[in-house]
């Protein structure tokens, strides 16, 4: 193929401009929002870098170069942060995957559609009720006089203490996430269920393999890219562990196990008005997620063959 | 958080004077001293202009800390319109504008926000935090002079009651930015409230000694003083606060009885001039080692470590904790309900005993809750000065009279408090709390007559009377159709209030105040709750006998390397300036 | 044809699965029976599952004297504005983005800049001072424009346009149809299931979101629901109040009570909850063929 001439190319551009046209047309309203609401205020990010003091212009500060990450990584609390978020977190993606992937096999099994459904309904409806209606029912419900210790009780067990033992709490955080979002995520699963070719089952069948290890040796394998691409997708979130489930549930009495990122943000921002360390722990998180994010795109990318985009 | 409620509740309910009060007060005005170190800094020139004082109206925009939800108004009025909002308009020529109305958490935040985008109102309600950074960075009024110059002479007694200590101290570099909200002394939580029934049941005297309350917790675990049969009774309740202000199952008046003290804010000198914080002291190692071998009989209650001062209170309202290191608002909370649940019930409010016998050291320290300020921006600092001295006028005037105060105070036909409706008042409360427990004392004394009581303090009056006449001040116990003459008298009451117990505190000079107050360090704002955890953490563990109390000992070191001794020497520091 | 073991199984299966969805019932129920207890019963520790001494008091004061109801009107009126541009920025996005790198040079440029910005953020303060400046303060705009694009709708909307026929759309085109012509005529009405899953992730986001509320408000009457509920019903506690406060206004005790807070809790959450079964199949096939890739 010979090279377009300079003149030719210019034409092609040209053609080309007036059919995307419409395509610019129709991004330009998300994009400029984009701009206003997220780009714009990313520029407040070199306040990280600065001793900021809000009675100068954003500009006109004392710079002090990495000093607010020395100060926010020699704080004592900082790195029980760190290990929080990640301890919750993790245990969070695990479990959020465990728990989803096993339901939906049993849900599987169950031949009744309209039970099915029903039952598909019922475990839906947490992910609709927001964190702070969650907290005003796990407050009460888990509070040392509600059912949950009531019944510990009536059978003659300890009552625990659920949102208030730091040693319980984490696990608490974990439980009640995984109640409000197993149903949710079985969605995904329980689809790819159905998509297994029923020729797969139907040869096991012949080999004599009960449902048992039909399951086994054929659901599971099927969807295990489907489970490994989840899994790789929610790498990005090991340093998110739940601002809204967190802030609404814990205390001062918990700090030691349930402070995560977040929060101290929140807490060394807004309520001890430290906005320079407070932003560079944002920045921290914000990176170290913006790394993990494109590793887990790219591993979906190399080995489930998934772009996100 | 009952802790609060006592003070919150004399931060207002008393809408008299302290003129009236006599004693204290009359010592306090006495001393009045001129405010120290007059800066010639050029942002103390009180502005020449005299706009807003009521012929050329301003509109002065206000960020007031209160929850909206909470403020009732009668038919017709609202928060643009009642009493105090006109009357600041009408003859003021000051119009408010809320820029931000909101409470706790919430208040915090749209503050930190106002600040962060430098879109500060004119007039602000600041915690000291807030006001200290303000102060440095030159975005408030340097006050001092247009005190000077527009203070009324009311104005001038209230925020010096306390001989001018608290202006003092909320001074940043030596300069005075704004008009403090506080408690230049904070009433110590170590009372000992025990259940008088319940020692009379048993054969029980008043505590002389710590080992005497350990006497009495025995008896409340083993001998059944509820008398139905059960092991439901605990013997000393505790809560799991370890380092604060706490009103229920404080350890504090334990570490007292030895010496020591736990609370977070206390700083005192040593022998050597050094500043010790006291919970490291070896008077609270002490008081720990007594604690676990208390645990260890069971002595205390077994889920102490995951029982906040509210879980405490609730055993006390249920009955089964009749024993308990508190503070003086008990007959208020659950000490109140304790009794509506069961008639038998009576209090004994006793000063924490020492380990040697007497009364124990308590301590204390200033509390800064807010400071007023004024906007460097903004034309008319005087106005401020102009709001408190009206409020002062209409509500802690000694020329007030029941009329004036219905007006201005507590409505009696619709029970309103429209105090509430007010901007910028100083309410010096401690010592009219004091002055009203020492003149009801009086009168039942017969140093004076009920008349000469102000009008809110006759009403206290009024209700301690029923109890004494109806004999309760034998028992310790209310009739159960009256419980506000025990709310009262178990607060305010001559030889049975907490209150009274306080005076004998001061009177015996046995509080000890810290040296430190006002804004955190540096280092303290870095790592105190660090700090604070490892304290809270290692307690629990000793007294519940999951570390032995070496580990005090270990703590001590850990808590000095992990910035403690930094902070002692910030400190020292500071108070040498 | 089943063997013993299966029936066994199916047994185990079915109970299980059914505790399961109680455990997850139980909680609500709970609080549903809580809010229609009175108050004694609910004090003594009396009611689990089913209300003790019916009364519906609770809900009258919420309803009555609380301001729940000038909350809710807040969050129509978000839902309302910001389902429309959620939901009109969702569609004029994907559906550039859904076109091949062929027919829309320029796509690799805008992926990048919205997966950045979905990725990383300015954080709390900057963003605040944008709306400041912008003066969105107590406005409904600040709780609508900020996150007017989610980009969780658009990947699901742009997968689920991939997933439509290419020929369909090449037909039109040859027809001498503009592409917002073949957007509008030919993709939205074979999206439905998607368009109404975002629809109802949408209003529920919008419904549940209570975090801007506090933050872009200055004035507690411009709460939406969720905030209402957060700062008014839920972290209510009489013992901030003084007792004259409580004297004036005795019916303020009764909001920290736990049925009083548990009628707020039914009274924010059970218009959503009524409202999704409805759009079950939809979203269901919506997000499946939105996330699910063959």
């Amino acid at each position: 193929m010979s090279k377009p001439s300079k003149k030719e190319r210019k034409v092609s551009l040209a053609v080309r401009l007036r059919k995307e046209l419409p395509f610019h047309l129709m991004l330009l309203p998300g994009v400029l929002l984009v701009v206003v609401f997220k780009y714009i205020p990313m520029a407040g990010l070199i306040i990280a870098f600065q001793n900021y003091s809000p009675m100068n212009g954003l500009f006109d500060q004392e710079w002090v170069g990495l000093e607010n990450f020395r100060y926010i990584f020699s704080m004592p609390t900082f790195p029980r942060v760190i290990y929080n978020t990640l301890f919750i977190a993790v245990m969070k993606i695990a479990a959020g995957i465990i728990v989803p992937v096993t339901f939906a096999l049993l849900l599987n099994e169950i031949r009744c559609n309209t039970y099915k459904r029903i039952l598909q309904t019922i475990v839906y409806l947490p992910h609709f009720i927001s964190w702070v209606a969650l907290a005003g029912i796990f407050l009460d419900v888990l509070s040392m006089d509600g059912i949950v210790n009531t019944m510990l009780r009536n059978v003659g067990l300890q009552p625990i203490y659920f949102l208030g033992d730091e040693k319980v709490f984490p696990y608490t955080m974990v439980v009640t996430d995984v109640w409000k979002t197993f149903g949710w995520n079985t969605i995904v699963y329980l689809a790819a269920i159905t998509g297994v070719d029923v020729g797969l089952y139907e040869a096991a069948a012949l080999d004599g393999a009960g449902r048992f290890r039909q399951t086994l040796h054929v659901t599971i394998p099927a969807i295990m890219p489907i489970i490994m691409l989840m899994s790789i997708l929610s790498i990005g979130n090991v340093l998110r562990a739940g601002f809204d489930q967190i802030f609404n549930l814990y205390s001062p009495l918990v700090y030691s196990t349930g402070d995560i990122i977040d929060t101290f943000v929140y807490r060394l921002g807004i309520l001890s008005v430290q906005f320079s360390p407070a932003t560079a722990v944002g920045l921290f998180q914000s990176i170290v997620s913006f790394v993990l994010i494109m590793l887990g795109y790219w591993l979906a990318d190399r080995f489930a063959g998934y772009r996100v985009f | 958080m009952k802790k609060k409620a006592l003070s919150l509740l004399l931060a207002t309910a008393m809408c008299l004077s302290l003129a009236a009060c006599g004693t204290k007060s009359a010592g306090v005005s006495g001393e009045q001293e001129s405010p120290a170190s007059t800066t010639e800094a050029e942002e103390s020139k009180v502005p020449e202009s005299e706009a807003g004082s009521g012929d050329e109206p301003i509109t002065v925009s206000v960020i007031k800390n209160q929850n909206p939800a909470t403020v009732t108004y009668a038919d017709g009025e609202s928060e643009t319109n009642n009493v105090y909002y006109n009357a600041y308009r009408d003859e003021l020529g000051i119009t408010l504008n809320y820029q931000i109305c909101a409470t706790g958490d919430e208040y915090t935040q749209k503050l930190t926000m106002a600040i962060a985008s430098d879109d500060l109102p004119d007039l602000m309600y600041l915690p000291i935090d807030q006001y200290t950074q303000l102060a440095k960075a030159g975005k408030l009024w340097a006050l001092e002079d247009i005190i000077d110059q527009y203070a009324s002479e009311l104005t001038l007694k209230n925020i010096q009651s306390d001989g001018g200590t608290m202006l003092d101290a909320a001074k940043v570099d030596g300069v005075l930015y704004g008009i403090p909200v506080g408690n230049a002394q904070r009433i110590p939580s170590q009372f000992l409230w025990i259940r008088k029934d319940w020692m009379d049941k048993l054969g029980l005297s008043a505590p002389e000694n710590f080992d005497d309350v350990v006497e009495i917790a025995r008896a409340f675990k083993n001998d059944d003083p509820d008398g139905n049969g059960a092991d439901d009774t605990w013997g000393l309740g505790l809560s799991n606060v370890m380092s604060d202000v706490c009103g229920y199952g404080t350890i504090e008046g334990v570490a007292n009885a030895f010496g020591g003290s736990v609370l977070n804010q206390n700083w005192v000198k040593g022998e050597n001039g050094d500043l010790v914080y006291m919970a490291t002291s070896q008077g609270t190692r002490d008081a720990l080692e007594k604690l676990a071998e208390m645990y260890a009989e069971g002595l205390i209650n077994s889920e102490f470590g995951v029982t906040d001062e509210t879980g405490v209170g609730e055993a006390v309202a249920a009955g089964r904790c009749g024993l308990f290191y508190g503070g003086d608002g008990i007959s208020w909370s659950y000490g109140r309900d304790s009794i509506a649940n069961n008639p038998e019930c009576g209090w004994l409010c006793v000063n924490a005993p020492s380990a040697q016998g007497g009364v124990a050291d308590a301590y204390s320290f200033m509390e800064f809750q807010y400071i007023y300020a004024v906007n460097k921006n903004f034309e008319h600092p005087e106005a401020l000065i102009k709001l408190v001295n009206f409020n002062n006028d209409r509500i802690n005037s000694p020329d007030a009279t029941l009329d004036s105060l219905a007006q201005w105070g507590v409505n009696p036909t619709t029970g309103i408090n429209q105090a509430d409706y007010t901007y910028g008042l100083i309410d010096p409360y401690l010592n009219k709390a004091i002055g009203y427990n020492t003149t009801i004392g009086q009168v039942f004394a017969g140093e004076l007559t009920p008349e000469e009581l102000m009008p809110e303090a006759y009403r206290y009056y009024e209700g301690i009377k029923r109890y004494v006449d109806e004999g309760w001040d034998k028992t310790g116990g209310a009739n159960p159709d009256d419980l506000t003459a025990f709310q009262y008298a178990m607060c305010w009451g001559p030889q049975f209030g907490s209150w009274t117990r306080y005076s004998e505190l001061r009177d015996a000079d046995k509080i000890v105040m810290s040296e430190y107050y006002g804004a955190p360090t540096q280092t303290m704002i870095r790592s105190w709750s660090t700090l604070e955890a490892l304290q809270d953490e290692t307690f629990v563990k000793i007294i519940s006998g999951s570390q032995p109390i070496e580990a005090f000992d270990e703590f001590v070191e850990q808590w000095k390397s992990q910035g403690g001794d930094t902070i002692a020497q910030e400190l020292a520091e500071r108070t040498a300036e | 044809m089943r063997t013993k073991g299966q029936k066994v199984f199916a047994v185990f299966n079915y109970t299980f699965l059914t505790v399961i969805s109680l455990l997850c019932l139980a909680p609500m129920l709970n609080i549903l029976a809580l809010s229609f207890s009175s108050r004694n019963s609910v004090n003594a520790g009396l009611v689990s599952l089913v209300p003790r001494e019916f009364t519906v008091s609770s809900y009258v004061y919420m309803l009555q004297k609380s301001g729940l109801l000038p909350a809710a009107l807040v969050t129509v009126e978000r839902i309302v504005i910001g389902l429309a541009i959620n939901l009109a920025l969702t569609v004029l996005i994907a559906y550039p983005l859904s076109k091949d790198k062929q027919t829309f040079r320029s796509r690799t440029i805008y992926v990048g800049f919205f997966l950045f910005s979905m990725v990383f953020n300015g954080g709390l303060i900057p963003t605040y001072l944008v709306i400041d400046q912008l003066g969105l303060i107590d406005r409904i705009w600040a709780l609508v424009l900020p996150n007017a694009v989610m980009m969780y709708y658009v990947l699901l909307m742009l997968n689920f346009f991939r997933g439509i026929p290419k020929s369909i759309e090449e037909a039109a085109i040859m027809d001498g149809a503009g592409w917002l012509t073949t957007l509008v005529k030919i993709y939205l009405p074979l999206s439905r299931p998607s368009l109404a899953a975002i629809t109802l992730f949408s209003i529920v986001d919008h419904w549940n979101e209570w975090f801007d509320g506090m933050i872009y408000n200055n004035h507690a009457e411009h709460y939406p629901l969720m905030t209402f509920l957060q700062y008014h019903v839920l972290n209510f506690k009489t013992s901030d109040l003084r007792p004259e406060q409580l004297a004036a206004n005795p019916a303020l005790a009764d909001l920290e009570g736990r049925a009083i807070k548990s009628a707020g809790i039914v009274l924010c959450t059970l218009p959503i909850l009524v409202f999704y079964p409805f759009l079950q199949r939809y979203f269901v096939t919506g997000i499946v063929m939105g996330s699910v890739k063959e």
